[in-house]
């Protein structure tokens, strides 16, 4: 049969899909031998089932309906001719009649039997496949029912399982609630013992506590045993009742006693450090002695500790240099500390040492570190300032930190209860504060001991060792202050020098936040910086003020040795007039000039690089903006006190000269002009000053000084003086008040010297008539007044001094005036027809414009002029009412020779004017004022350029009074007055 | 007359004029009498009463021998007054002599005058010589009235007092002082209204002497660089005095230490000092004369007695007079300030003595060389700044 239905091909399908057909084929071939439509509803109805499934498992519904369909087709329904080889074995549509006929067409016998064979090898094989299939399912299930059949037994064992183990948990139970109850009792018996060991371990402390104590004064640790004799005080204290502890109580005492006596001699020993003392005060403190007199004994202590320390610090520095140059300080060697090299100061490097210890800051440590190196060594030791801040401020901090810390802040890490009597009472900002100060930790250590002091008992102690404090620290400044010399030569000093003192300062400063808080140690130091950096500017800039003064005095002396020479010549040659020598002029104004350019070369070179200097060496102090703002500020107001005191100065010196030549009244005419020369010089000197000098330094300023970026180009500010910077917006004020100063100041010196000048002149014209008798005076005179020759003289001399300082207006002028001077002259006497001018040769032409009020009497007699007097009253008073008034002593707006010498001439024509009304004359001395006027029309005239009409009408007026004053008037006429006048001239 | 707020009064001597004296009043009227200076002609003396109702001076005119230097009205006796006067003897020198008048003038009906008033009517008078005092030189130059029987003059190398008995006529000399310094004249002197004391100037010192002892009491020796030409003493705050010179400046002194100089300098004047004279009510206000033609009134008010009350504190007030600025309208409060009030500038001459009226405070009298006087009045501004302060 199963050749005949189980034609399998077992070439192609894999082995699982083979298998499946196989196992169909043969289920179908077992089925379907006989009863092929019953095997074909059956299948149908599984094929249903199957496809349920697939479409279940989402399989493709498809090909397994067409593989089924077509397979159902071919199996059950053989005359449907399907697309699949029907000879294939494997295949649904294979077709046993075909694939037989097909065999018995193509193949012989032997082939036949082949396939016979290799048919049954194959159905055999199949058979062998699915019994295994079947044995190995078969396996499984009867596995699976073994398993089954164990879990039966097994629920049943643990049934009987569980009802054990509650019956025992509950056993459990109800012992363990019995050993509870059983136990209960004795707990509470050995917490109580527990509690009595404890207190034994105490008591045994409490006890031993004498002995520990007696041990720890034999040890001198006196810490140990007042921390140890605190922790039992309370203790001791409670149970004072019981007569043991009273005992003990009191044997403590005595030793605690002994032990604060002890203490109190450590901390009055001489040689007792700060560190020590501060230490015996915390434990003094903490032993409850009396703050009071505590704190006042510490007080005491310290500061003569303090004083000791300062002595020796200051002893011990006088050797070191002030300051050492970086690069000449080789790095030291490194080793610690050297013991086999004498130490120096043994006391003081095992004391650095100790405090480099403890201490918390690192820069100074560092510091530290490095004196102490240095100093065994001796080779290039610390200098002066940074010695006394390691051994000396840092001594005051300390005491400041650790009093504080006791007296006046209580220390932060307070809590109450770790002993008796301690505050806790901490507000945050002291926390904050200590915090932040950073006490060295020998401080910090007794930190939690803190006296208990009334508020006003706080005060009184913060504000006595806030004086105490405040002492020391300003002899500590004092000291430093004394480091800093300002020689007379002030550039002379190296400002480096200087610079680091301070920066060391300013170091301490930082490291010093006790000190800060305590008496505003900052604000101190920074004072001390402050008053250095005036101190440094005002010498600078005094320095140069008194150069220019001297300089400003030299020339005077030099002007005035000319003058006098200059005089003596003219004596010599007996010219009158001519103004004097370019060659002396010149040279005036070069050493003017040469002034004005060495007053700008030593501010460039000197006072600007000098305080540049100073303010670029590379210190702290001065790197902060503040610091800097403070010292450019500093500097702008004393550079214009600078200038209000040269301007000041000179007036000074210029009344002062004034007043020496007034008080010797009629001086010789070489003192006079010399001290009146300083004044001319001074204020031409302002007026330069002022329209370009002042500008120009300030310019300077702001490219040097107060230049806004930084120092970038620090030292190139010489070279490029090309393009001039404008002055910048915050000195700009000060640069127009200065200018405006000095121009004032120009000015007032000006019209001093204007003044004093005419004033002198005009004393003289008023003490040589005050002295003559005038009324008895020969008649007609014979020459002018020695007076008004002296006088002239002196003009010309001033004249030349004018010239000198302030220049001429050119020489072209200077002709014109000679020449018109002598055309002057001619048209005086002409009209009454008088003979040939005098000397100075220039035959002039005719005037050709002439006075109004010469005209008016030109043509007159001089009777007739005179006579005419009401008249002329009349229209000299019409004259003036409609002429501006005149103003003798105004300002001088012209600078130059002109206004000048018109001022003066104004004051001296005026003072003439005025004394004339105040005499009588006679007959001859009316003469003599007529002949001096008309002499001094002639000869004034050249210095009245600016306002001719005026001298006229004042000399006229002057003629005017003198003949009404005159009780026999009797006017010369012009021939004669001329004739006087060239008599007189030689 | 200027302006009505600051009306003045102008009169014309036609006589070249020196100086003036202000009278003392009995009837309420302020009155001024002024001597000529003139050498050759007649010389004159105008008594000015000024009627403030019609706004007007009415003079009265005597005839003086001789050109007068200086004047000086009894501080008693309306009707006294001393002269300086010079004269030239032989032709050959001047004389100066120092004599006291009394006035007679022509008894008219009061409602006469009152009525009938004619514009510039000229009444004359009459003087009556009551004495001379006998200076020896003949170079006195001013008298000072101490009282109605002691007198003080003014010569050129020493200082005389007198005691003199108007009804007698007669005058004795009592003592004298001469100048310490034998370059410099005296040029004017005045009296301490507070103690027994003279206080003259010379050359450029300042020297005051005790009237009993005659010894010197004070000195300011040379400490400023100008010929003083005249002085005046506060009358209301003893130890200060004021001092021109011919350096154009006012000086205000405290005598008791002038070392530190003067206490206030205040320059408004372009040419000689001739007169500086304190109001006697408000010692704040100084007028003071020049030969610029100008008087000025100024304020110094912070120095004065006023200041004693009000400025004790302030310290804004010190500010520098001598500037010269009109505080009025910078002062937004009516307090008066230091600083030239008004300045005067009717004069055409120099202008060499000025006086405050003696009876009505806010009155004063210029007189210029041309024979112009001008009576003046103190801005009603600084009137009501005064009074209201």
């Amino acid at each position: 049969m199963a050749t005949g239905d189980g034609p399998l091909h077992p070439l192609d399908a894999t082995p699982k899909a083979s298998t499946s057909a196989r196992l169909k084929a043969a289920t179908g071939a077992g089925a379907g031998t006989g009863v092929g439509a019953a095997a074909g509803t059956t299948i149908t109805t599984r094929r249903r089932a199957k496809s349920f499934l697939r479409n279940y498992y989402g399989l493709q519904q498809a090909d397994g309906t067409n593989q089924d369909g077509s397979k159902e087709s071919s199996s059950a329904q053989t005359g449907l001719v399907s697309k699949a080889d029907p000879y294939d074995l494997d295949s649904h549509a294979f077709e046993v009649d075909k694939y037989m006929h097909k065999l018995f067409v193509e193949k012989q016998l032997p082939g036949l039997v082949q396939a016979d064979n290799e048919l049954v090898a194959d159905i055999r094989q199949l058979d062998g496949d699915m019994k295994t299939l079947v044995y190995e399912n078969y396996s499984k299930f009867l596995s699976a029912t073994d398993t089954i059949n164990k879990m039966k037994s097994n629920v049943d064992n643990l049934e009987s399982e569980m009802s054990r183990l509650t019956e025992n948990i509950s056993k459990i139970a109800t012992s363990s609630s019995a050993i509870h109850s059983s136990l209960g009792g004795k707990r509470e018996k050995i917490r109580q013992l527990n509690g009595v060991h404890s207190l034994l371990t105490k008591l045994q402390f409490v006890f031993e506590l004498p002995t520990n104590l007696n041990q720890c004064l034999e040890a001198e640790s006196y810490t140990q045993a007042v921390k140890s004799y605190c922790r039992t005080l309370h203790l001791l204290q409670h149970y004072k009742h019981l007569t043991v502890f009273t005992g003990i109580e009191r044997e403590c005492k005595t030793i605690m006693v002994q032990i604060a006596h002890r203490i109190r001699q450590k901390m009055c020993a001489e040689q007792a450090t700060m560190t020590e003392i501060s230490e015996c005060v915390g434990l003094l403190l903490a032993l409850k002695e009396d703050p009071v007199a505590l704190w006042k004994q510490y007080l005491d202590l310290s500061m003569n500790y303090l004083q000791r320390v300062n002595a020796k610090t200051l002893e011990e520095i006088k050797i070191l240099p002030l300051y050492v140059p970086p690069p000449v300080v080789p790095p030291t060697p490194t080793q610690p500390s050297t013991p086999s090299t004498p130490r120096k100061t043994p006391k003081k490097s095992s004391k650095t040492a100790n405090t480099t210890a403890t201490t918390g800051s690192a820069p100074l440590k560092e510091k530290e570190t490095k004196t102490k190196n240095a100093l065994p060594s001796s080779s290039p030791p610390a200098d002066k300032v940074s010695y006394l801040n390691t051994h000396y401020l840092k001594q005051i901090e300390g005491f400041v930190v650790s009093f504080r810390n006791y007296y006046l802040v209580p220390a932060p890490n307070v809590t109450s209860g770790t002993t008796g009597g301690m505050t806790a009472s901490t507000s945050i900002e002291d926390v904050a504060l200590v915090d932040q100060q950073r006490p060295p930790a020998w401080i910090a250590k007794d930190s939690r001991v803190f006296a208990n002091l009334t508020k006003e008992q706080q005060d009184e102690a913060a504000s006595a060792v806030k004086d105490a404090m405040s002492k020391i620290v300003s002899k500590y400044l004092d000291t430093i202050s004394s480091f800093l010399d300002y020689p007379d030569d002030i550039f002379s000093v190296h400002p480096e020098v200087h610079v680091h003192v301070l920066q060391n300062l300013y170091l301490g400063t930082l490291a010093s936040p006790g000190l800060r808080q305590m008496i505003g140690f900052d604000a101190l130091a920074t004072g001390l910086i402050q008053n250095w950096e005036t101190q440094l500017i005002h010498r600078a800039l005094g320095k140069f003020e008194k150069g220019l003064m001297s300089r400003i005095s030299k020339q005077d002396a030099e002007l005035g040795q000319n003058g006098s020479n200059k005089e003596h010549e003219d004596t010599l040659n007996s010219t009158l007039g001519e103004s004097n020598a370019p060659g002396a002029s010149s040279s005036l104004s070069a050493v003017l000039k040469e002034t004005i350019s060495w007053l700008q070369d030593v501010f460039k070179n000197d006072i600007i690089p000098f305080l540049e200097k100073c303010m670029s060496s590379d210190a702290q102090f001065l790197e902060t903006t503040e610091g800097r703002a403070q010292f450019l500020r500093n500097f702008q107001d004393s550079f214009k006190t600078f200038w209000e005191d040269m301007l000041k100065e000179m007036q000074r010196q210029s009344g002062a000269t004034y007043l020496s030549s007034s008080a010797t009244g009629s001086a010789t005419a070489t003192t006079t002009s010399n001290s009146r020369t300083l004044s001319l010089v001074m204020s031409q000197l302002c007026f330069e000053l002022s329209n370009s000098v002042v500008e120009q330094l300030y310019r300077t300023l702001s490219k040097t000084l107060f230049r806004v970026g930084k120092r970038n180009r620090s030292g190139s500010f010489l070279i490029e003086s090309y393009e001039e910077p404008p002055v910048i917006p915050q000195l700009q004020w000060d640069c127009k008040s200065v200018i405006q100063l000095c121009q004032d100041a120009g000015h007032v010196l000006l019209d001093g010297f204007i003044a004093r000048t005419g004033n002198e002149l005009s004393w003289l014209v008023m003490d040589v008539q005050s002295v003559i008798d005038f009324v008895a005076m020969a008649s007609p005179p014979t020459g002018v007044s020695g007076t008004w020759e002296h006088i002239y003289k002196q003009l010309n001399e001033i004249e030349r001094q004018v010239i000198m300082v302030y220049g001429d207006e050119g020489d072209r002028l200077n002709n014109h005036d000679l020449s018109s001077e002598s055309m002057r002259r001619e048209s005086v006497f002409k009209p009454s027809g008088g003979g040939g001018s005098s000397n100075n040769g220039g035959g002039g032409s005719r005037p050709t414009q002439r006075n109004d009020s010469l005209t008016s009497y030109g043509s007159n007699t001089m009777n007739s002029r005179f006579e005419n007097q009401q008249r002329n009253l009349l229209l000299s008073n019409i004259d003036k009412l409609f002429s501006d008034r005149v103003e003798i002593f105004v300002r001088c707006q012209d600078l130059n020779r002109t206004g000048i010498m018109f001022g003066i001439i104004k004051i001296l024509l005026k003072a003439w004017a005025e004394s004339v009304r105040t005499k009588t004359f006679g007959k001859g001395s009316f003469q003599q004022v007529q002949v001096d006027a008309e002499f001094a029309k002639i000869w004034l005239w050249r210095f009245a350029t600016a306002d001719e009409r005026l001298m006229h009408s004042l000399l006229e007026e002057t003629q005017q009074t003198a003949y009404r004053r005159c009780i026999d008037p009797a006017p010369l006429d012009m021939n004669t007055v001329e004739a006087i006048i060239n008599s007189s001239e030689r | 007359m200027e302006s009505t707020e600051h009306r003045s009064c102008a009169y014309g001597l036609r006589h070249q004029t020196r100086c003036l004296s202000a009278i003392k009043s009995n009837d309420g009227k302020s009155r001024f009498i002024i001597g000529t200076q003139e050498l050759l002609k007649p010389n004159e003396i105008h008594l000015l009463t000024f009627d403030e109702d019609m706004f007007e001076i009415t003079p009265t005119i005597f005839s003086h021998p001789h050109e007068i230097w200086d004047i000086s009205a009894s501080k008693d006796d309306p009707d006294l007054f001393f002269t300086c006067y010079r004269q030239v003897i032989d032709g050959k020198r001047t004389q100066s002599t120092a004599s006291l008048w009394r006035m007679k003038q022509e008894q008219k009906d009061p409602e006469e005058i009152d009525v009938e008033r004619p514009h510039h009517h000229q009444h004359r008078g009459e003087l009556e010589h009551v004495l001379s005092l006998d200076v020896g030189d003949g170079s006195v130059k001013k008298v000072i009235w101490q009282d109605s029987t002691e007198v003080i003059s003014v010569e050129d190398w020493r200082i005389c007092i007198w005691d003199i008995d108007i009804k007698q006529g007669t005058a004795k000399l009592t003592g004298s002082i001469d100048t310490p310094d034998k370059n410099f004249k005296f040029t004017s002197a005045v009296l301490n209204p507070h103690a027994q004391e003279v206080v003259a100037v010379y050359g450029r010192s300042i020297q005051g002497w005790n009237l009993g002892s005659l010894k010197p009491t004070f000195t300011i020796k040379d400490s400023q660089p100008a010929l003083i030409l005249c002085i005046d003493y506060n009358p209301n705050r003893p130890f200060q005095i004021a001092t021109g010179g011919d350096d154009c400046k006012v000086r205000i002194w405290d005598v008791r230490d002038p070392s530190m100089g003067p206490i206030m300098t205040i320059q408004d004047h372009t040419h000689w000092v001739w007169s500086v004279a304190y109001n006697k009510f408000h010692d704040q206000l100084v007028l003071t004369s020049s030969s610029d033609c100008q008087v000025n009134l100024q304020s110094i008010v912070s120095i004065s007695t006023g200041a004693d009350y009000k400025f004790g504190d302030a310290s804004d007030t010190e500010q520098d007079a001598s500037e010269g600025s009109e505080p009025v309208e910078t002062m937004p409060l009516d307090v008066p300030t230091d600083g030239l009030v008004q300045a005067f500038d009717q004069h055409e001459d120099s202008v060499y003595q000025v006086a405050w009226s003696s009876v009505d405070p806010w009155l004063f009298l210029s007189l210029s060389h041309d024979g112009r006087a001008v009576m003046n009045q103190v801005p009603s501004e600084e009137k009501f700044k005064i009074i209201m302060n």
